[in-house]
């Protein structure tokens, strides 16, 4: 693979152990990678940025560490808003001081896609006997850090099929395309795939803000559309497939077994401010209501919010016990850990409809004892969940990007997409959705026919990931 | 490419609203201030024109000028400008981590990059 390759070095007075001693402290004023967050040095382990891309949003990335020798060397896989190598080498001067060598590997794909989203660089090439899938995905901005098991997730699934025989004969095309978590920017990426001659469908994961504007562009530019995060139905239209769980999904069995669990019955609502959020809420009160509880205080913070502490106090204030928690991304990493830190976990439990073994990661301690229901936990115990992880596994090596449920919902939509082909006959539009009525795929998730779900699994957060408590029957087939 | 062009372009593309600006370019042949302006109601029609002011100076868009209307379009060599962002925000780390552990006034950090192509 051809690569771009960049070198930086620096010249210090500090010995190199002072210097390596530095990495990971978290203080913003060593600069974005050596002030980064990392809870531990270890192989594998999270490593959070703050990236000087401007706007409180757009700023958030991760890397995760692939090796290090104490004061010589430090090598990090960086994940978002790119994927690269980043080797750090800590050489001594004679005399005294450090040579500090920065060695970036990106692969030109990334580069090509980073100049594609900024304007600079056309579009790909696609070669015709292959099928171009899009994904367009968070992979910037509040929900991007996030990104990269989404998009491993997807790679993977196309890897699978295209070993299989591909669609219809063809070799399926991957192409990834960020929405920096930002409605108007997946406006533009979501236009410029729908460009690509032959694109066979769009595989989307991110917010709902985005899928406001980006669903009209697909149904404009007839190309099936599979949205796959959780979210509230809203667009309603043939092209348009959801595989996500709904808020009634995630909400009506499991808001009232928290209730049963803690004695309680004052909620607190919480979350950023644009449609799915306010579903949440929605949902939330009317699930609460029904089931003999009170709704205590709600608090909406616009996305990218600065200051958590107007919602913290009035969480106190209103003397809950318990709290629905829907903010996003880089949002909910900050506002749980601030919730921790305030003390506000003791005597109350949250529900938060995003928290999944990714967020965990992100959020450490502050997360232990968040509930929530979704379609997939990596703790899932079935022979085809470890089967899957272990491919995962094998395919970005021990130290990637864990599997998240989002990330995982992105495979499953895939293959079923290919199954559609399969079934319906063909990759253009109306085999798709004929196929889609039909197809099934028989991944980790409990689904049916057309990807919809027919269970989820009601987690809680543990210091070793989610911890799966039981299995709940979807709403639709609730009685 | 010289340091001081790089550190334009990465000022340039350092504000998520001029990469949305250069973005919506990219998508066109040629865009007016007022179609730029007009897809960016919150901004504010001077906070554009300085967006665009900012792009042309750091090299990244053209200008051309047709009576009383001003035509912006991307500039050729996006490559090397994408190279120049990424090769400036990674050095932007080194600079702050020089400044902060020799303070800000100290000449004893040097930093310095260099770029290569390869195929591994």
């Amino acid at each position: 693979m051809a690569e771009l390759v960049l070198h930086n070095e620096v010249r210090l007075e500090a010995c190199p152990s002072e210097l390596f001693e530095l990495f990971g402290s978290g203080d913003p004023a060593l600069g974005w990678l050596f002030g980064a967050e990392a809870a531990a040095l270890r192989p594998g382990s999270l490593v959070r940025l703050a990236l000087p891309l401007g706007g409180p949003t757009r700023s958030a990335g991760t890397a995760r560490v692939l090796s290090y020798r104490p004061n010589r060397r430090i090598d990090l896989a960086h994940e978002s808003p790119w994927a690269g190598r980043v080797v750090c080498r800590f050489d001594p001067i004679s005399g005294g001081g450090t040579l500090l060598r920065v060695r970036i590997t990106i692969a030109d794909h990334e580069v090509a896609r980073l100049g594609a989203e900024l304007g600079l660089l056309s579009g790909v090439d696609v070669n015709a006997r292959e099928v171009p899938l899009g994904l367009l995905a968070s992979l910037s901005g509040s929900a991007g850090i996030l990104g990269r098991s989404t998009v491993n997730c997807a790679q993977l699934a196309v890897e699978e099929i295209n070993a299989d025989g591909g669609v219809m004969g063809r070799q399926v095309r991957l192409i990834v395309t960020d929405d920096s978590t930002d409605p108007g920017v997946g406006a533009i990426a979501m236009r410029r795939l729908c460009r690509i001659p032959g694109l066979a469908a769009v595989v989307g994961m991110h917010s709902s803000a985005t899928y406001a504007v980006t669903g009209p562009i697909a149904i404009a530019n007839g190309i099936p559309y599979l949205y796959t995060p959780t979210s509230e139905p809203t667009l309603s239209h043939p092209l348009l497939v959801r595989f996500g769980e709904t808020p009634l999904d995630q909400l009506h069995r499991a808001l009232p077994r928290m209730a049963a669990q803690t004695g309680g019955s004052r909620w607190f609502l919480a979350g950023n401010d644009y449609s799915w959020p306010r579903a949440i809420g929605a949902t939330a009160r009317a699930v609460i209501e029904r089931t003999g509880g009170t709704v205590a205080g709600e608090g909406y913070l616009p996305l990218g919010a600065q200051e958590f502490e107007p919602v913290l106090s009035a969480i106190d204030r209103c003397q809950v016990d318990h709290v629905v928690s829907s903010f996003v991304g880089q949002d909910h990493v900050r506002f749980e850990r601030e919730f921790a830190e305030a003390g506000l976990r003791h005597g109350t439990r949250t529900f938060a409809p995003l928290m999944d073994d990714a967020v965990v990661e992100h959020l450490g301690e502050s997360a232990m004892g968040i509930w929530n229901a979704l379609g997939y936990f990596v703790g899932l115990d079935t022979g085809e969940n470890r089967e899957f992880l272990r491919r995962y596994s094998d395919r970005f090596g021990p130290c990637s990007a864990p599997v998240s449920a989002a990330a995982e919902g992105v495979y499953e939509a895939i293959h079923t997409w290919a199954r559609a082909c399969y079934v319906g006959g063909g990759v253009e539009p109306t085999a798709v959705l004929s196929g889609l009525r039909s197809a099934c795929f028989q991944g980790p998730r409990r689904c049916d026919r057309g990807g919809s779900l027919k269970s989820l699994l009601l987690g809680e957060a543990t210091r070793s990931g989610v911890r799966v408590l039981d299995e709940l029957p979807a709403a639709t087939r609730a009685s | 490419m010289t340091t001081s062009n790089s550190d334009a372009i990465f000022s340039a593309l350092a504000d998520p609203t001029r990469r949305a600006i250069l973005s919506l370019i990219g998508e066109h042949e040629e865009l007016t201030a007022g179609e730029i302006a007009a897809r960016f109601d919150a901004v504010g029609r001077t906070a554009v024109s300085s967006h665009l002011r900012i792009l042309r100076l750091a090299g990244l868009i053209a200008e051309r000028r047709d009576g009383r209307f001003r035509h912006y379009s991307v500039t050729p060599s996006p490559a090397d400008a994408v190279v120049a962002f990424l090769t400036s925000v990674y050095q932007n780390s080194l600079d702050q981590l020089a400044s902060a552990v020799q303070g800000a006034s100290s000449a004893g950090g040097t930093v310095q990059g260099r770029v290569d192509e390869q195929s591994a």
